[in-house]
């Protein structure tokens, strides 16, 4: 258990985090999603037999999807500085990644339409975030938010995509670490690339975690964890942005009470259903209670 | 705003969800392996009083055991030993229990069944010999987790009674198998849930009704 929180939590983010230092002086911003989508597709393939192409296991698409809108980002680059360009990138993005999702509950045209507008909308209005607020406050936030995603996905039963994604969350977090410790003076944007990425990862996690859960979760849980990126925009809001640093902390708060929330609700969700299973067993306890204690007296 | 080789990019994903939505489609059943005799009797499994039971070793040390509730299908046999079976059985993974409903959850996740993906197993009988102890070595198909293999389960007739206007007859099968081959790998490597799974069906069909 210790090796794979080293492999998945430290050495796998980490080794990201380095390549996106790395090929970022020679390529720019285009990559920076290619290389979160990365750790994602490392992790994925580490946790589970990926089984040759098409994966037999239909969340194994989210891997794909990722990659397909770290592509996309990193042609589109910076060329796509207005409005209308932005927005068709985040719309192509969407429907490609609803497209590729054939994960129960979002294989039919109108649940398939949802998940591309939700996509494209959250990543369009991250983007001005993403693409003017570097350094490492983003880089923390959009950690918090995938982690929250990787925790309601593990509570609702369904560890193999908790642990991939736990790997995109701590790659956020080294990133983010290595850009305050490396290059404190060069913000380290996330660009659009990097944002589509990880608004991809945070939506289309929380719906697979959505697709799969049979427990009956409530479903704003996982459109809170899906949507908790947008608590960024809380660092935007007219009292934070005097200071940058109040605009990094409210940037990170945000977040964290979104995300803050989403898990909360699965936690006792959860506990709710284990007072179920505890309330049976203490009738078996009762039961054992009263057995021996039938016997004790029918033996004096 | 894009470039030639982007376009091309595009044309590349814009290829991918035909093949996802291959990906997506029913699996077919497999065909039956050999036509019945003329003398031949179809059983049709009572699911009220048919069971699928497993067991895995959890962390190297105990076994654990587990319980599918939901067994249908159908049995064909001849003569009255019977002189020849054949099973064409579905399991309804959904139904799995383990008497702690978090883990039956976990259990009905992608980490293990995956049931809303894959909501049905099957198994259906290719080759069918009777041994000399009165046990039946049956051969056939399993699809389980979206992968079919072939298994070998042994076979035992437990018996077979008329009641009034029907008949009823049971069969206890017991079969080990290895569920990395089916693509349900976690805890292996962990050393936390055992590889090999042993799987005793306990099964009772009738000629008419329930």
């Amino acid at each position: 258990m210790e090796q794979d929180l080293i492999i998945h939590g430290v050495l796998l983010p980490a080794a990201c985090a380095v390549v996106l230092l790395l090929v970022t002086r020679r390529w720019g911003t285009r990559v920076r999603g290619v290389s979160c989508a990365l750790a994602l597709l490392l992790s994925a393939r580490a946790n589970d037999s990926f089984g040759g192409f098409p994966p037999t296991n239909g969340w194994m698409w989210i891997v794909i999807a990722s990659c397909a809108v770290a592509l996309i980002g990193a042609a589109a680059g910076e060329r796509s500085g207005s409005r209308t360009g932005r927005g068709i990138v985040c719309a192509l993005a969407g429907c490609i990644a609803a497209l590729l999702m054939p994960v129960p509950m979002w294989q039919s045209a109108d649940t398939r339409l949802l998940l591309a507008g939700s996509l494209g909308a959250i990543a369009l209005l991250l983007l001005p975030v993403g693409m003017h607020r570097g350094g490492f406050s983003f880089w923390c936030a959009c950690s918090v938010a995938i982690a929250g995603t990787s925790a309601v996905a593990l509570l609702t039963g369904f560890a193999k995509l908790a642990v991939a994604l736990g790997a995109v969350s701590c790659a956020c977090g080294w990133i983010g670490v290595a850009s305050a410790l490396v290059r404190p003076r060069h913000a380290l944007h996330a660009g659009i690339s990097g944002t589509l990425v990880l608004v991809a990862v945070s939506v289309l996690g929380a719906a697979s975690a959505f697709g799969y859960e049979t427990s009956s979760t409530p479903a704003w849980i996982f459109v809170a964890a899906g949507a908790s990126p947008l608590g960024c925009w809380l660092g935007e809001a007219p009292p934070f942005r005097a200071s940058r640093m109040a605009s990094a902390l409210a940037r990170i708060l945000g977040v964290v009470v979104i995300a803050g929330a989403a898990v909360t609700g699965a936690v006792l969700h959860a506990n709710r259903n284990a007072s179920t299973d505890a309330d049976a067993y203490a009738c078996v306890n009762d039961a054992r209670t009263h057995a021996s204690s039938t016997n004790a007296s029918s033996l004096r | 705003m894009f470039c030639k080789p982007c376009i091309a990019a595009f044309a590349l994903l814009a290829a991918l969800p035909f093949v996802a939505a291959t990906n997506t489609a029913p699996q077919s059943p497999a065909p039956a392996a050999s036509s019945a005799p003329s003398n031949a009797t179809t059983w049709k499994i009572d699911d009220v009083h048919s069971m699928a039971m497993f067991r895995v070793q959890h962390f190297g040390a105990g076994m654990f055991w587990g319980r599918f509730d939901n067994v249908s299908g159908s049995i064909t046999t001849s003569g009255e030993g019977p002189d020849s079976v054949s099973f064409d059985i579905a399991i309804d993974p959904a139904t799995v229990s383990s008497g702690n409903e978090k883990l039956n959850g976990h259990l009905m996740s992608p980490d293990f069944f995956s049931v809303k993906e894959f909501p049905t197993m099957t198994f259906k009988s290719t080759k069918a010999e009777k041994g000399s102890d009165g046990m039946w070595t049956v051969t056939g198909d399993m699809t389980m987790h979206g992968v079919t293999k072939s298994i070998v389960a042994k076979v035992e007739c437990t018996g077979r009674q008329k009641m009034g206007p029907s008949e009823r007859i049971g069969f206890e099968a017991m079969f080990t198998l290895d569920r990395s081959e089916f693509g349900m790998t976690y805890g292996i490597d962990k050393g936390a849930i055992g590889k090999s799974v042993r799987v005793i069906v306990g099964m009772e069909a009738t000629t008419g009704g329930k």
